[in-house]
């Protein structure tokens, strides 16, 4: 049975792919993540810090937008914004509407972890920067977020590990991302399970280097004071 | 003319009922209610050293709060350098402006955990009164040394002891040159072999003529270093006087009562 597997012609087929499906990640999967976890982190924090500050009607707007979100499925929103839009005269290319929806989906969940962040940081280092004179915008600027960023490190980038999966999805709405180029292989050679195998290796390799990275942001922000 | 004064402070903490999504902002229900200020008068001379003495929950931690708006008074008067201000009802302006001419330190030191003990020092100075780095260093590096901490200047709090926590506090509150330093327990969060080099720092300012409102369970700091000494309970204001003469002839009987309380568990 794993003769089959490994046949001459599957090897030949595996070492042929592997360079399609790395450029692809490379060219098509990394670009969408970072793009979409930069704007997910300026949405997440927006969101959070309206929710921290209690403003009024936008604090409703927050929640109503974190529950809608976090109620539908990803791949839908993905379908909303780039086949439903259009009738409604928005067009948009595929890796735009993949960014959108990514960081509105991704901005939610980032939200609520920015927020637990926030609220864990003492009361105290707010009123000890009132009493210095610092307003609440230079308080939270330069000794609240700071902080709250930091206890967010390894829930966001547990976020940013599952985003890169989640953009996998985008394939779906003829993004040619990672996994659309292992399908491409897969379905001209008909060969399909060392080929899926090998696209979840590189998923793997691309997550192993967040997770390095990840440690070695934390080392450094501990070198920083940072507990 | 008295450098601070302030009359009929009055302060109710209150717990609402759950709002509900929409919801009138006068209309929450009241369910419990603490009077923990029930009309403090009190006068601060310049140069004076006010110790704030009485049992817990009488309500002086609160009192400290509401002179620096960190709580909102429900009603009262504060003068200051002849200026009076509203407790309940202050401009975010006037607020600030009040808070640039005093400094607080907190029971549990409030340091940014962020920040080195010399950034500590400097942030309000950079960020709130727009001095030049350098200057601001200067004054900050000043600062530590006069608490003894030049050599401590960068350190994160979390690598500094309690005592040495509160003692940079302390360089912070000095930095912005306030009138008035507001001490809200000092030393009660600290380690008995640590209360000391923090209140060997308070007496040195009270020598220099630092106006300081000190609330605290240091009998002998009210004692000895305290130029008036106040007893507050329940809400308010049982007796003040020189400190000399409060612990030679307390007037009123519930102050003896403390006294002697006091004294059995020294």
């Amino acid at each position: 049975m794993f003769e089959a597997l490994l046949s001459n012609r599957t090897v030949g087929v595996l070492v042929e792919a592997l360079p399609r499906i790395l450029t692809a990640g490379l060219t098509m999967t990394i670009p969408l993540t970072l793009l979409s976890f930069f704007f997910a982190m300026l949405i997440a924090v927006a969101v959070a810090l309206v929710q921290y500050a209690n403003v009024p009607v936008l604090r409703q707007i927050a929640r109503f937008y974190i529950w809608v979100i976090r109620g539908t499925p990803l791949l839908v929103q993905l379908f909303i914004i780039f086949y439903g839009l259009p009738s409604v005269g928005i067009m948009l290319d595929a890796f735009p509407a993949a960014v959108i929806a990514f960081a509105f989906n991704e901005g939610a969940y980032c939200a609520e972890t920015m927020r637990g962040a926030l609220e864990s940081v003492p009361q105290g280092q707010l009123e000890a920067g009132y009493c210095v004179g610092m307003s609440w915008w230079q308080i939270m600027r330069r000794i609240v977020l700071p902080q709250a960023l930091r206890t967010a490190v390894p829930a966001l980038s547990n976020s940013l590990i599952g985003m890169i999966k989640d953009t996998s999805l985008a394939s779906n709405i003829t993004v040619a991302e990672l996994f659309m180029a292992g399908q491409r292989v897969a379905a001209r050679t008909y060969i399909f399970l060392p080929i899926y195998c090998e696209v979840a290796v590189v998923y793997l390799l691309f997550c192993t280097v967040i997770t390095k990275l990840q440690a070695l942001l934390e080392r450094q922000l501990n070198a920083r004071g940072f507990q | 003319m008295a450098m601070l004064e302030i009359r009929n402070v009055q302060k109710t903490f209150r717990t609402y009922a759950k709002p509900g999504f929409f919801h009138r902002p006068g209309a929450r229900k009241v369910v419990s209610e603490l009077p923990v200020l029930r009309g403090v008068d009190l006068t601060v001379e310049k140069g004076d050293v006010v110790a704030i003495l009485g049992p817990s929950g009488s309500g002086k931690t609160t009192l400290l709060r509401c002179l620096n708006f960190l709580e909102t008074a429900d009603a009262g008067q504060l003068v200051f350098d002849g200026e009076s201000f509203d407790l309940a009802h202050a401009s975010r302006a006037d607020i600030a402006r009040l808070r640039k001419k005093t400094a607080f330190v907190f029971q549990n030191y409030n340091l940014f955990r962020n920040k080195t003990a010399l950034q500590n020092v400097t942030e309000g100075l950079i960020v709130a009164r727009k001095l030049p780095k350098e200057q601001a260093d200067e004054i900050g590096m000043k600062m530590l040394a006069k608490v003894g901490l030049a050599d401590r200047a960068d350190y994160y709090p979390r690598q500094l002891s309690g005592g040495q926590q509160q003692r940079v506090a302390i360089a912070r509150a000095l930095a912005a040159d306030p009138e008035i330093i507001y001490f809200d327990e000092p030393t009660s969060a600290l380690d008995p072999e640590l209360t000391g080099e923090v209140l060997s720092v308070m007496r040195q300012l009270a020598e220099e003529g630092m106006t300081m409102l000190v609330v605290t369970h240091e009998m002998g700091f009210a004692r000895n270093v305290s130029s008036k000494t106040v007893f507050m309970e329940n809400g308010v204001v049982v007796e003040q006087a020189p400190s000399q003469q409060f612990f030679a002839s307390p007037k009123e009987e519930r102050t003896r009562a403390f006294l002697r309380r006091i004294a059995h568990t020294e």
